[in-house]
């Protein structure tokens, strides 16, 4: 018996074993697989769909040129029924998604301390949208999410005094003030 | 036909040999002859790997049959364009993963690999013991018995390292193991064999 046997390091390759070599396969094994893969392949969906196949498209010049005047004509029609324009509220810029629109409402009051905003869109409750201090003096400012396609009317409320938009268009309230408009 | 088996055989060994992935590319495209020169190339090892795992000259043969249909089959799935020995890695894994189900599916755990010399007359799964056959046989069949009484995963990793002498990189292309795992393994296998034939040696 070999040292290397009994080496007592299992790291080392038992040589041996590599002298072992092949052990001789049947004589018939090669016909008997040729005869197997010649046999028509029994269908299985899952080899079907995961088997990669080659789609070849034979396309004419003209109509490949008919292929572009359809797809342009479809993306000029598409296009031109688009509105071209939303309607831009009067007191703020917007940020706006599928269904809402983000309004800003900006105001200047000199020497204001407390400033609000209320309408339609928070049952007309000051306390839910008071506006913020922007950078520049007497400026204040917020944004609220509102929905697209609705028309609210607004009041800002300054330092407890109700204030009209003065930029943009108002009605009577129907009890001798006005409220002002906003169209979205 | 006998002439030209002998002519493919003769040419499947010279060194001509179209690339493996050349020659899967003909198999895919629709010549399945092609398939015939990977046949013969890789059925020797496949085979010794196949009838060490299964223990069984029979069981060994059914596996590496079934391997080579089912490699076949997977042809339009493999891609054997980055390298040379891919198709030999990809193929090995097939045969060892179709083995180790086949063991799973008869439970062949503890049956001893059979002795080659009588295979032609006893090619059932008779159990033997490998302690009575060790004392009769020579240095390379009692290595043979031995590498049989390793469990599975142990005769496996040793198989593909010292038997076929796999490198770690393609062991884990073919059993799909972290290399440490398999670095134990075979360590352990090792360690099991060595232990095992000093004890046969004391008898």
């Amino acid at each position: 018996m070999n040292k290397t046997l009994h080496d007592s390091d299992d790291e080392k390759p038992i040589l041996q074993l590599r002298a072992l070599g092949a052990v001789k396969p049947p004589a018939l094994l090669v016909a008997r697989v040729m005869q197997k893969v010649q046999e028509p392949a029994p269908f299985h969906l899952w080899n079907w769909l995961r088997t990669p196949r080659k789609v070849e498209l034979r396309l004419s010049p003209l109509w490949a040129v008919g292929g572009v005047a359809v797809v342009a004509a479809m993306t000029l029609l598409t296009s031109s029924a688009r509105p071209l324009t939303v309607a831009q509220p009067p007191a703020g810029s917007e940020l706006s998604t599928e269904s809402q629109v983000l309004v800003r409402f900006v105001i200047h009051v000199q020497g204001a301390r407390e400033v609000a905003v209320a309408g339609d869109f928070n049952g007309w409750d000051p306390a839910r949208a008071p506006l913020q201090a922007a950078a520049k003096p007497d400026i204040f400012a917020i944004t609220l999410p509102l929905t697209k396609g609705e028309t609210y009317t607004y009041k800002f409320l300054v330092d407890g005094k109700w204030i009209e938009d003065p930029t943009a268009e108002a009605r009577p309230d129907g009890f001798g003030a006005r409220n002002s408009i906003l169209r979205l | 036909m006998a002439t030209l088996a002998r002519l493919l055989i003769t040419q499947a060994s010279k060194s001509d040999v179209p690339e493996d992935w050349a020659l899967v590319k003909r198999c895919v495209a629709g010549d399945t002859e092609a398939f015939r020169p990977l046949v013969l190339k890789y059925q020797r090892l496949a085979y010794s790997v196949s009838v060490r795992m299964m223990r069984s000259h029979a069981d060994a043969e059914d596996v590496v049959q079934q391997a080579f249909v089912s490699a076949f089959r997977a042809l339009p799935r493999f891609d054997g364009s980055q390298h040379e020995g891919a198709f030999r890695v990809w193929f090995l894994r097939i045969v060892v993963n179709r083995a180790k189900d086949s063991i799973k599916a008869r439970h062949l755990l503890d049956i001893p690999l059979e002795d080659e010399t009588s295979a032609g007359g006893a090619q059932g799964d008779q159990a033997q013991n490998p302690e009575s056959l060790a004392s009769q046989r020579s240095e390379s069949q009692r290595l043979e018995v031995g590498l049989a009484t390793l469990t599975e995963k142990y005769r496996t990793c040793l198989i593909l390292k010292d038997v076929e002498d796999l490198s770690y990189e393609e062991m884990r292309a073919v059993l799909h193991l972290p290399i440490t795992t398999l670095k134990i393994r075979v360590v352990r296998a090792r360690a099991m064999l060595r232990a095992w034939l000093q004890q046969e040696e004391r008898k």
